[in-house]
């Protein structure tokens, strides 16, 4: 009994120490608001079973049971806690989560006019990402302004995927053939954690993607930066990375606009130096990183599309295409 | 033709022409006996315990250091899969249907089950299923899309290999064996109503969650052999079912995937509180405080159950309508979960006894309960539910109901008999260990899915803070592998002793009462012909698919042949001739099945205009599931022997289509008349009508047969009591099939 009851401590001490990390638990975005008040209703009903549950096992095996005389009392009594507390608690319970999830369904919100618009498909194992209204293509990245419904199409032409935002938004299944509708609000700028939420093959791991929230004015300047930095691509000497980048056949599956790459099956590369990591998440942007995925993609993705060319480029020139990749912002 | 008693009791046919001792060990092996073959599932099913816990135990050492490197990304998916597949398949079902009917078998009038050879049947098929899924290992890509499956993962296109079809494979012999388990224990139950007011002694509640069990289980198999088969044609033949470029959905896996897992998971469930209600009035000497309500609850959980799947469809873009409708039906299930955890604290609590082991793993399996109660309100309501869908926290749910529905219950039946609250004091500490072992492991899952922790991902980034949980909760699996370790040791120890114990006190019989048909050959050859089969329609051989049919036949119509001739000979009154409808049955089946595979080959290619009409044509899938379903109904309806058994089972079936049926369509955010949900649910319906038919027509041509007297004396009451059932399945039945055609005929008549 006393072991059971310092189990039954640890495991509330360290929920508690858990919270302040319960992403799902700190929403920062419309969905996730809403389903607090799911949360709570699962709170409430977790606590009292719980402890009724336990209290119920304490008493049986531990108050000391009376005569043989006593046992037809008990019994009338067990007969109105099974009425009590199995019937009538749990029905309530049923109810109140019932009513609270007819409440909470964020199903039926409409994104309205003033929506920023994103297609998103799923590869494996990468997030392609098109903004519909500002022509902006990106990878494993949605910047969004702040307060502003962002509404997000998925879609997928392999297997099944999941989006799932923890701080923002329940997970949105991405289904072949099917558009999913997401969307999305963030409260306040920062950077939220999103990944695939149902297994899509080996790197389900690694098919992570952020959402990137800043102020609307932000938003804008990042809108017009990204525009005019493609327009900046096509002109003056051709950069020596861009060389070897070519040479190397990488524009067979990149995009780099503004130039002649234009592969569409691996992520679009325009503005790569500008974002935070690489590989959905699997490394972050860092000059050094970025030579390791080059080389030799699979010592951190095993799996991935991406072929490694470790011996098919001298150091010097990767140390150019390094460079001229992580210049492109 | 001599025969002769062993020392065992057996009775023996000596045979001159065939060495001794060969013949006896092969008399050991293909043994009827009901508690034999009930043990030799719980044996089995704890040897895969084993082996699926130890694949387990590397998953945990992977997961317990970010970028760890015990297994590869590969080698990780095939271990999930692995485990996945065996702990659900191969050890949870097997566990309690093995423990249930060797109670049932036990307290039944005759001391044992109705259907001996179709028990054995069952025990070879799942012992098929079991070697086919091993020897998947030994291919040189063993499947790895997870225990589900999910297409079109595991279709053609990214699952290329051939690992895929020994687990559809194996996948489909198991499900036999647990349609045959299902089947035994409702026979067996319904022959008890037949002598007899009670489902069983004591307060009946095992009875009913063995029923309720097996009525989840006969309609949750439906959907699953529909998916088999049309993953295994999309594989085989490329018909695209989930192939969106071919006209079907991948959407539609989940509804085959989740109609059966979700209802599954119920069932055991309610198999395992029916377990642990017999242990606590065996430990407590007292019938069940508010039983008529725990009899209530089983029965009403079976419904829920097969209502609930939509749940997990709730982040699938399904309307917000739905979404609630599901949830609500969800969540439902507490209800009776609630009502059992009462009832066995109240009965522990009146009875003036001291605990042990036994009741240690029954308080586990309340308080495991209870987290399965909060975990179930939080996959229900839509807006959580989502919050959390495809992360750890659904692993903590699913291990919560596998702990506190399988291995609790059941270890606490093996610790608790025979005879009452058993086990020394290393049992009492195996329980213990197990208990806190159990909590450290499943409290840190359901926190990590809050944190944002993907399931199936073999890695995380040091940067997540993951860790420290992962080494808590692999601590709580190692606690756990030791106390589940020791407590089992414990149990073989004391069993020994037990027996003689408990057979002195009357609690399991001397010998079973009826003469005992000792072996019969017909139910391992007949499952190793089935697995033949299969493996060759499977393995793109249409030769050994053809020889497997072949031997079907042979084994199951020889069987019948013989049975019939030696009527007098069989000991079991009436057993002579279910085998010649098993014969019929599956000889039917498969090659209605083999027939439509091949037959369908020359269709595909061909342009006759109705299959095209279709998108896709269901010309393969209907009669190879018709003939499988066939199978069963054959099956079932000559094991039940009595129309009044299977007027009941009728209505469960009709009345779980109906309820299917109208919440899926009803609540569909999508047309109904769209080509792949039109077919799939013409095809649910046209398998349930056709099984409908052809257990309704075995139960009369049985009605119309002479019957063998078994000697026992009808209880007119029990006949007052089922009558009425006739006309409601009947009304139900017209409900169910007005319900699929309007909802799935017109549409495609009419679009």
């Amino acid at each position: 009994v006393t072991r059971r009851l310092v189990a039954v401590l640890g495991l509330a001490v360290t929920g508690s120490a858990c919270r302040s990390d319960a992403a799902v638990l700190q929403p920062m975005g419309d969905a996730a608001h809403r389903a607090q008040g799911a949360w709570l209703t699962v709170a409430i009903a977790s606590v009292v079973v719980f402890v009724l549950v336990a209290a119920g096992v304490l008493i049986a095996f531990v108050v000391r049971r009376g005569t043989i005389e006593d046992e037809t009392r008990r019994r009338r009594t067990g007969e109105r806690a099974v009425l009590a507390g199995g019937f009538v608690l749990s029905a309530a319970i049923a109810i109140a989560a019932t009513v609270v999830g007819a409440a909470t369904t964020t199903a039926n919100v409409s994104p309205d006019a003033a929506t920023v618009l994103v297609r998103v498909e799923a590869h494996r194992w990468w997030w392609q990402v098109d903004y519909l209204d500002t022509g902006i293509s990106s990878a494993n990245e949605i910047v969004m302004p702040t307060g502003v419904p962002v509404d997000i199409q998925i879609t997928s032409d392999n297997v099944v995927h999941s989006m799932w935002f923890p701080q923002l938004a329940g997970r949105a299944d991405v289904i072949p053939g099917r558009v999913t509708n997401l969307t999305l609000i963030a409260d306040q700028p920062g950077v939220y954690e999103g990944r695939c939420a149902e297994f899509c093959g080996l790197q389900h791991a690694h098919m992570g993607i952020e959402a990137i929230a800043m102020s609307p004015s932000a938003y804008d300047t990042w809108v017009a930066q990204e525009r005019s930095a493609v327009e900046e691509n096509g002109q003056g000497v051709v950069p020596a990375g861009l060389g070897v980048f070519l040479a190397s056949g990488c524009d067979r599956c990149h995009t780099i606009s503004g130039t002649v790459a234009d592969g569409v099956i691996g992520p679009d590369l325009t503005h790569v130096g500008s974002r935070r990591t690489i590989g959905a998440g699997s490394l972050p942007n860092t000059d050094a990183d970025m030579a390791r995925w080059i080389a030799d993609p699979w010592s951190v993705k095993p799996g991935a599309e991406m072929p490694g060319f470790a011996e098919q480029l001298t150091p010097y020139q990767l140390g150019a295409l390094v460079d001229y990749l992580e210049g492109l912002r | 033709m001599s025969a002769r008693v062993t020392s065992t009791g057996e009775v023996v046919t000596a045979r001159p022409s065939v060495p001794g001792a060969w013949r006896r060990s092969w008399a050991g092996v293909a043994s009827v006996r009901t508690d034999v073959v009930s043990m030799r599932f719980v044996a089995t099913s704890i040897a895969f315990l084993a082996v699926g816990g130890v694949v387990g135990l590397v998953m945990r050492a992977q997961l317990s250091w970010p970028t760890a490197h015990v297994v590869d990304p590969e080698g990780y998916a095939q271990a999930f899969t692995f485990h996945g597949t065996t702990m659900v398949l191969l050890f949870a079902a097997p566990l309690l249907f093995g423990l249930a009917t060797a109670l049932l078998g036990t307290s039944s009038v005759s001391g044992r089950l109705a259907l001996p050879r179709l028990h054995a049947f069952a025990y070879w098929c799942y012992v098929a299923g079991g070697l086919v899924f091993l020897a998947s290992l030994a291919s040189a890509t063993p499947p790895d899309a997870g225990w589900t499956e999910t297409a079109p993962l595991s279709g053609p296109v990214y699952s290329p290999r051939n690992g895929t079809e020994y687990w559809i494979v194996a996948a489909a012999l198991v499900a036999v064996a647990m349609v045959a388990l299902s089947i035994q224990v409702i026979v067996t139950i319904a022959d008890g109503l037949r002598v007899g007011p009670r489902l069983e002694r004591g307060s009946g509640a095992l009875g009913w969650a063995a029923v309720s069990a097996s009525g989840i289980v006969l309609v949750a198999v439906v959907p699953l052999f529909a998916g088999l088969g049309m993953l295994g044609s999309d594989r085989l033949f490329g018909t695209g079912f989930f192939d969106e470029t071919l006209g079907g959905d991948a959407l539609l896996w989940q509804h085959l995937s989740f109609g059966f897992s979700v209802p599954l998971f119920v069932a055991l469930f309610v198999l395992g509180a029916g377990l642990v209600c017999r242990v606590v009035e065996d430990v407590t000497g007292l019938p069940l405080v508010g039983a008529s309500w725990v009899r209530a609850a089983f029965a009403f959980a079976a419904v829920v159950a097969v209502v609930s799947w939509g749940r997990e469809l709730a982040s699938s873009g399904v309307s917000g309508l739905a979404q609630s409708l599901f949830g609500a039906a969800s969540v439902l299930v507490v209800i009776p979960i609630a009502i059992v955890i009462v009832s066995w604290l109240a009965t522990l609590w009146a009875a003036p006894a001291t605990y042990g082991a036994a009741s240690t793993f029954v308080a586990g399996t309340a308080l495991l309960a209870a987290l399965v109660v909060c975990g179930t309100v939080a996959t229900s309501i839509p807006a959580s539910a989502t919050s959390i869908g495809g992360s750890v926290f659904v692993v903590g749910l699913i291990h919560s109901i596998a702990f506190g529905g399988v291995v609790f219950p059941g270890m606490a039946v093996l610790v608790g008999r025979p005879g009452g609250d058993r086990g020394g004091p290393w049992a009492r500490a195996g329980a213990l260990v197990s208990l806190v072992g159990v909590f450290l492991f499943v409290a840190p899952m359901y926190l990590l899915g809050l944190r944002g922790a993907p399931r199936r991902a073999y890695t995380y980034d040091v940067a997540t803070g993951f860790q420290a949980l992962n080494v808590v909760e692999t601590l709580g699996a190692a606690l756990l592998a030791v106390g589940l370790i020791v407590t089992l040791a414990s149990a073989l120890g004391s069993r020994a002793v037990g027996r003689d114990e408990a057979v002195a006190s009357g609690i399991l019989p001397t010998r079973p009462r009826d003469r005992v048909m000792a072996s019969s050959g017909v139910p391992v050859l007949a499952a190793v012909a089935l697995t033949i089969a299969l493996l060759g329609m499977l393995s793109y051989e249409p030769w050994l698919a053809g020889i497997g049919a072949v031997l079907v036949l042979l084994v199951l119509g020889g069987a019948a042949a013989a049975a019939r001739s030696r009527t007098d000979e069989l000991v079991f009154p009436g057993d002579g001739r279910p085998a010649l409808w098993i014969a019929l049955g599956v000889g039917v089946g498969v090659v209605a099945a083999f027939v439509a595979a091949y037959g369908y080959l020359a269709l595909a290619t061909s342009t006759w205009p109705p299959l095209l009409k279709f998108g896709y044509p269901p010309g393969l899938v209907l009669p190879t599931i018709a003939g499988g379903l066939l199978v069963l109904g054959a099956i079932a309806a000559r094991a039940f022997g009595d129309w009044r058994a299977l007027s009941i089972v009728l209505a469960v079936v009709a009345l779980a289509a109906g309820a299917v049926e109208v919440v899926w369509l009803g609540t569909l955010p999508f047309e109904p008349a769209e080509d792949v949900y039109a077919s799939s649910t013409f095809l649910l319906g046209w398998c349930l009508v056709a099984a409908a038919a052809v257990l309704a027509v075995g139960a009369i041509v049985d009605a119309l047969s002479p019957r063998p007297t078994d000697g026992r004396e009808r209880d007119p009451d029990v006949e007052a009591r089922v009558g009425p059932l006739v006309p409601f399945a009947t009304a139900a039945a017209v409900v169910a099939v007005l319900s699929w055609f309007t909802t799935s005929i017109l549409p495609v008549i009419i679009g």
